[in-house]
């Protein structure tokens, strides 16, 4: 039989542009994710109460069908910023359930079987693969956050009328700024904690326990030491201020229980810190390389 | 037809090598506790109920002009909200769900499941030892914790705190949350443990208990029996207000005799336990798929 000589033939064909290259790590892992059939329905399940958020839109704005049905609301149907806070507090909460799902199996998968070495040794650099899984948690969260709340507002423009466009136009920085936020904050945190413990089941926990427990421990500290600065361990809470404050509800739900509240900057402040913290244990824990004790 | 089956009974239980299901049961026990309770990767539960006491002793050092006996009230609420809204919703919940589900799922994820199932030890043997073993661990925590809370709550207030103590209702509070806190270890344990032989990724299963447990107040009578909280809040010494969205919905249930409450909650983990060992027959070893 004949031996022929094989050498290296390095590859000629056309390389991913460098720019969108982390691009290629979101395809894969978006194909990934639409084959588990419980993520596609949690999926289709976060979108159900923009239905029902656009079901009521409609409903305000056709007098004929509320005769029909005989409903009285007190002071009519409104669709003002109460209505578009009301919806991005629901699907920000809806996104950290989502969040939770997939985020677990982005990075550890990776880290348990000492993938992250093979990633690293192409033109590949660590920011790019951060980027890269962010950019799947971003565009799967901005679709269950403020892409509806945008839709549910051109309805709302589409239907209403007299000007109610312009004047309400503002609504659609709150909209998407503050949902960017949480999104930003959610997928660094959440990838942190995949990466810091590795196994899916235990990221998966932790995550929850990263949003739920200090909440809970914020508020047995206010309530020992009868403060408010324990609402700052409460990441819901200062979203919510933030919102709050994006969508000019100051008047109506700040303090709504006569209590004092954490002040915006400090609300701020702390979230930048969980962000640079969550920077942090990224840069610790996604290194090309692994330390095995014992 | 009874008569048989109470005598077929009768033999069934009089086959069965108790002694020696005992003593296996003390040994999967005593290797879980050795494994479980001082290990390194248990240090956040221990900060899960240790931190309320960690804040207690703040409160002790820095706010001294609230030791007046006049704060004794506040401080009565101020611990039974530690106890109910922090120890029972969400401390012990979590610690559960990181002790129970491990006491399976992590020998999945470790791959070390076969060596249990290979030595000549019945499978519902191994589910009641490594749940009396979990259960032991959570008690022994959270106990200690609750018990530390007590102490800091009233020492601080001196001779009125001890006579709140011995001379008022303080004795009876303690007794009611050291078994408030007992009981809620073995509700969830017996649950976690069932899910993480039902799941392969038990934690999402344990957040929809967790919203279960949230919105059982606004559920029908009927529906909040199959709620570990709702067990608990008859046993609460001190009644806490309805707070926040859910208080307008609320159903307020009979109220039930401590004792029957404690039966409801027990007959519920013993369910749950009977269901966890049928779970446990239909478990098959597939480490690749972790």
């Amino acid at each position: 039989m004949a031996v022929y000589k094989r050498r290296y033939r390095p590859y000629h064909g056309p390389l991913t542009p460098e720019r969108s290259r982390f691009l290629v790590l979101t395809r894969y892992a978006f194909a990934g994710l639409f084959r588990s059939r419980v993520f596609v329905l949690l999926f289709v399940l976060a979108l159900v109460p923009t239905l029902f958020f656009a079901a009521y839109i409609f409903l305000a704005n056709n007098s004929a069908v509320q005769q029909f049905l005989q409903f009285h609301v007190a002071g009519g149907f409104a669709v003002e910023n109460k209505f578009f806070f009301t919806l991005t507090m629901i699907q920000t909460q809806l996104a950290f359930l989502l969040n939770c799902w997939v985020c677990p199996t982005l990075v550890a998968g990776d880290l348990v079987n000492g993938a992250l070495p093979l990633f690293l040794s192409r033109p590949f650099s660590r920011p790019e693969y951060v980027l890269g899984k962010c950019a799947v948690i971003a565009l799967l969260l901005s679709v269950v956050t403020w892409v509806p709340g945008l839709i549910l507002f051109s309805l709302q423009a589409g239907l209403a009328e007299g000007g109610w466009t312009w004047s309400h136009l503002w609504m659609v920085v709150p909209i998407v700024c503050c949902s960017a936020v949480w999104i930003s904050m959610l997928s660094l945190i959440s990838l942190a904690v995949s990466a810091w413990v590795k196994l899916r089941i235990v990221a998966t926990g932790v995550i929850f326990c990263a949003f739920l427990v200090p909440a809970g421990l914020g508020a047995i500290f206010n309530t020992i030491l009868g403060t408010y600065w324990g609402s700052l361990l409460n990441f819901s809470e200062l979203f919510r201020l933030i919102l709050v404050k994006g969508f000019r509800l100051e008047s109506e739900l700040v303090g709504r229980a006569g209590l004092p509240q954490v002040p915006l900057f400090a609300a701020w402040i702390m979230m930048i810190l969980v962000c640079v913290l969550s920077l942090y244990i990224l840069d610790a824990r996604l290194q090309a390389r692994e330390v095995v004790r014992g | 037809m009874n008569a048989r089956l109470i005598t077929r009974a009768k033999e069934w239980t009089q086959e069965q090598p108790w002694e020696l299901y005992a003593t296996q049961i003390f040994v999967l026990m005593r290797n879980e506790i050795r494994r479980n309770l001082f290990a390194r990767r248990r240090l956040w539960v221990y900060l899960l109920a240790a931190i309320p006491v960690v804040i207690l002793l703040v409160q002790r050092a820095f706010a001294r002009n609230t030791a007046e006996p006049f704060y004794i009230e506040s401080a009565t609420r101020v611990l039974a909200r530690i106890v109910h809204l922090y120890y029972v919703r969400l401390g012990i919940f979590f610690a559960c769900m990181g002790i129970f589900t491990w006491l399976f799922r992590g020998e999945v994820v470790e791959r070390t499941l076969h060596y249990q199932f290979l030595v000549p030890v019945r499978r519902e043997v191994l589910v009641i030892g490594k749940f009396l073993a979990g259960t032991l661990i959570s008690i022994f925590l959270f106990e200690s914790a609750v018990l530390a809370c007590f102490y800091l709550t009233y020492d601080r207030f001196g001779a009125a705190g001890w006579s709140y103590i011995f001379d008022g209702p303080g004795l009876h509070q303690l007794g009611a949350y050291l078994l408030v806190t007992a009981l809620t270890c073995i509700g969830y344990g017996s649950v976690f443990l069932a899910l993480s032989l039902l799941f392969k990724n038990p934690i999402v299963p344990g957040l929809v208990l967790m919203g279960w447990e949230t919105i059982a107040p606004i559920l029908p009578a009927w529906a909040q029996r199959l709620s570990v909280t709702s067990y608990m809040r008859h046993l609460c010494p001190v009644e806490l207000p309805v707070e926040g969205p859910l208080a307008i919905f609320t159903v307020v249930a009979e109220p039930v005799a401590p004792v029957l409450a404690i039966l409801g909650l027990l007959c519920l983990s013993v369910a749950v336990l009977v269901l966890s060992c049928f779970l446990i027959d239909r478990i098959e070893i597939t480490y690749t798929a972790e």
